[in-house]
């Protein structure tokens, strides 16, 4: 991947902190120095529990904002934004998967997969097409009617990632969504979502914790080691 | 706003029973004062109307409220006490009014029988839809809602109802011949079949048609002495007033003394109208009432008992209100990781707000479309509660 490719999502000497609760516990801070995401670029993102995978995500996403640095989505900032125009650019330019999912259960497959469209003032008739064209190419085509509490865990999770996609993202961010996914389902899954997002042009970050599946993405990164200044820390492997 | 509307509409529909239930404990809630308050009102314009239309009432001394509400609303009135027709001339005489008898004691298959003369008609503003008026004994004009509800047009034939079946001293049914129908009025005349003073006489036995013994079927009679003939019952199943026998209807006694249960007086001016009442009830062994004030009094009771449902229905909305609070209240709860992923997504700040807002005005919309049309059909439905009141 060059770097003269398009940027879809940048981080610049951010600084976040957040108090964990307890008055013991020194208050959660998560630095990161410099990180960029390219436009057709597939970045896997680990660490331990607690070290701030999440909280990474939130704030490319814009649900959290940095004390300190800069966060840019396509060379725009959004840290300096105010809270609705921040999430009308997260609605507009950001698909998410979340690790449980999160459907709606009393919406079917298809309404689901329209959430985004609904919310936002987007077309929903080609929205449709587009839901329908991703069901499609993600094997839920069927089951686009079926309400969604009765959708087995891996056809949720089709779901989801068909939502995400469905706005033609920019930056797609993935919070662990092959969790609780049997490996092979995992590796399905994640091959999908891949392809979807190269064919489309979008940046994908995911947090995983599987280390197997490590290998078909372009890049790895580790959280704990966003907050070293050297710009070696996301060379390519 | 749209796309919420849709969520919202969707949420409803998968907890159809829920919501379901909701609409129908508030339309409950809502029907009950909002009745109350279109029958209470419905009520007082009712009868306040004919009341003020009523200048003067005169009967026999006692209850008030019967008087006014037999002469007015023609509510059955068996135990209200005759007034004699030379009461009529003594008023007539005073020159002071156009004064109207009334006699009230019979029904007709049911309906009030209006014994009355044909200023009543005038007075009333009632406009034949078709035949005449009722000027012959033994006939009658119906109000337009009797003709409705029995089928019956001018020219056909209306049996009074026997007063006391096993009572004979009592005459029986007469076969009245419907002279005409009024055209509807929106008021009590609709449902009156009005006939003359004089056919009332007949209906109480006191004026009577002598049938010639001669002419009657000879299978029916029992004995046969020189000067009385013995009938079967059969013979006075029923009596008509007929063009051969009406010449023959008379009365024995004195006219002044036959009854009458009230005079409508029209008076002439105000100033009559405070003589007459003065007059009447300083002088002559009756009352004179003045229909408006009695209905003010009587709307005082009823609208003191409008307050008590007032009262009742109020709890009821509250309790009510309180309750779809908490309903929504729990579920709003229950769908706190449904507002968080739409927060997630980037739906605006206020998209959860709505999202709940939505679903309760939604609630309530249906509910008071719901109650408001209960409540038209029960009003629709429920029998003319001014008449039987
Ligand atoms: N809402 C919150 N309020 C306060 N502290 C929080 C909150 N969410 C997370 N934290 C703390 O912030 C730190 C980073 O959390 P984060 O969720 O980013 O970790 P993570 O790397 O995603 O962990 P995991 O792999 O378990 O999901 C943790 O120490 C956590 O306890
Ligand atoms: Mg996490």
């Amino acid at each position: 991947m060059s770097t003269d490719t398009a940027l879809a999502a940048e981080i610049e000497d951010v600084v976040f902190q957040r108090r964990t609760g307890g008055d013991d516990a020194a208050p959660f801070e998560l630095r990161v120095s410099s990180l960029r995401l390219h436009a057709g670029e597939a970045v896997a993102c680990i660490g331990p529990s607690g070290s701030g995978k999440t909280t990474l995500v939130h704030l490319l996403a814009g649900i959290l904002t940095p004390h300190a640095g800069e966060i840019r989505l396509a060379g725009a900032r959004i840290d300096g934004l105010h809270e609705s125009a921040r999430r009308a650019r997260r609605a507009r330019e950001i698909g998410l998967v979340f690790q449980e999912f999160e459907l709606l259960d009393y919406l079917d497959a298809l309404d689901n997969i329209l959430l985004p469209i609904r919310l936002g003032r987007g077309d929903l008739v080609a929205g449709a097409a587009r839901a329908r064209g991703l069901a499609h190419a993600l094997g839920i085509a069927p089951l686009l009617r079926r309400v969604s509490a009765r959708l087995s865990q891996g056809e949720r999770q089709r779901v989801a990632i068909a939502r995400a996609l469905v706005t033609s993202p920019s930056l797609v961010l993935c919070d662990e969504p092959t969790g609780n996914l049997d490996p092979e389902s995992a590796g399905s899954v994640l091959d999908l979502l891949l392809e979807q997002a190269r064919e489309h042009e979008a940046a994908l970050l995911m947090v995983t914790h599987d280390h197997t599946l490590l290998g078909r993405f372009d890049r790895v990164i580790d959280v704990r080691e966003l907050a070293r200044p050297a710009r070696r820390g996301e060379a390519q492997p | 706003m749209s796309g919420l509307l849709y969520l919202a509409w969707r949420h409803a529909r998968a907890h159809g029973a829920r919501t379901a239930l909701l609409i129908l404990c508030i339309a409950l809630a809502l029907w009950v004062p909002l009745t109350a308050g279109v029958l209470a009102r419905r009520y007082n314009t009712d009868l306040r109307a004919r009341a003020n239309s009523t200048p003067l009432l005169i009967g026999a001394p006692g209850n008030r409220y019967d008087l006014t509400l037999a002469a007015l609303y023609f509510r059955p009135s068996e135990r209200i006490e005759t007034i004699s027709y030379r009461a009529l001339d003594e008023l007539q005489a005073e020159n002071r009014a156009t004064c109207i008898p009334l006699h009230q004691r019979f029904t007709a298959r049911g309906f009030p029988v209006v014994a009355t003369s044909i200023e009543y008609a005038e007075f009333r503003d009632l406009r034949l839809a078709e035949g005449s008026d009722p000027l012959r004994i033994g006939a009658c004009t119906l109000g337009a809602t009797v003709a409705e509800d029995l089928g019956l047009k001018s020219g056909d034939f209306l049996y009074s109802d026997p007063t006391e079946l096993y009572d004979i001293a009592r005459p029986p049914a007469l076969k009245m011949r419907i002279s005409g129908v009024y055209a509807k009025t929106g008021g009590p005349d609709d449902g009156a079949v009005f006939c003359d003073v004089r056919t009332a006489w007949v209906l109480e036995g006191i004026a009577h048609g002598h049938v010639e013994a001669e002419e009657i079927d000879e299978a029916l009679v029992l004995s046969r002495t020189d000067d009385s003939v013995s009938v079967s019952g059969a013979l006075i199943e029923y009596a008509e007033v007929t063009e051969a026998n009406e010449a023959s209807f008379h009365y024995h006694g004195d006219t002044s003394l036959l009854p009458l249960t009230a005079v409508l007086a029209v008076p002439r001016s105000t100033k009559d109208a405070t003589l007459l009442k003065s007059g009447v009830n300083a002088r002559m062994p009756l009352q004179a009432v003045t229909p408006s004030a009695v209905i003010d009094d009587l709307l005082g009771v009823v609208f003191r008992v409008k307050a008590f449902f007032d009262l009742v229905g109020l709890f009821l909305v509250v309790t009510t209100a309180a309750l779809v609070g908490l309903v929504f209240l729990l579920s709003s709860r229950l769908r706190t990781a449904e507002m968080r992923t739409l927060d997630r997504i980037g739906a605006p700040r206020s998209a959860a707000r709505t999202l709940i807002a939505l679903e309760v005005v939604g609630t309530l919309v249906v509910a008071a479309c719901l109650s408001v049309s209960a409540t038209a059909l029960t009003l629709r439905f429920l029998p003319d509660l001014v008449a039987s009141f």
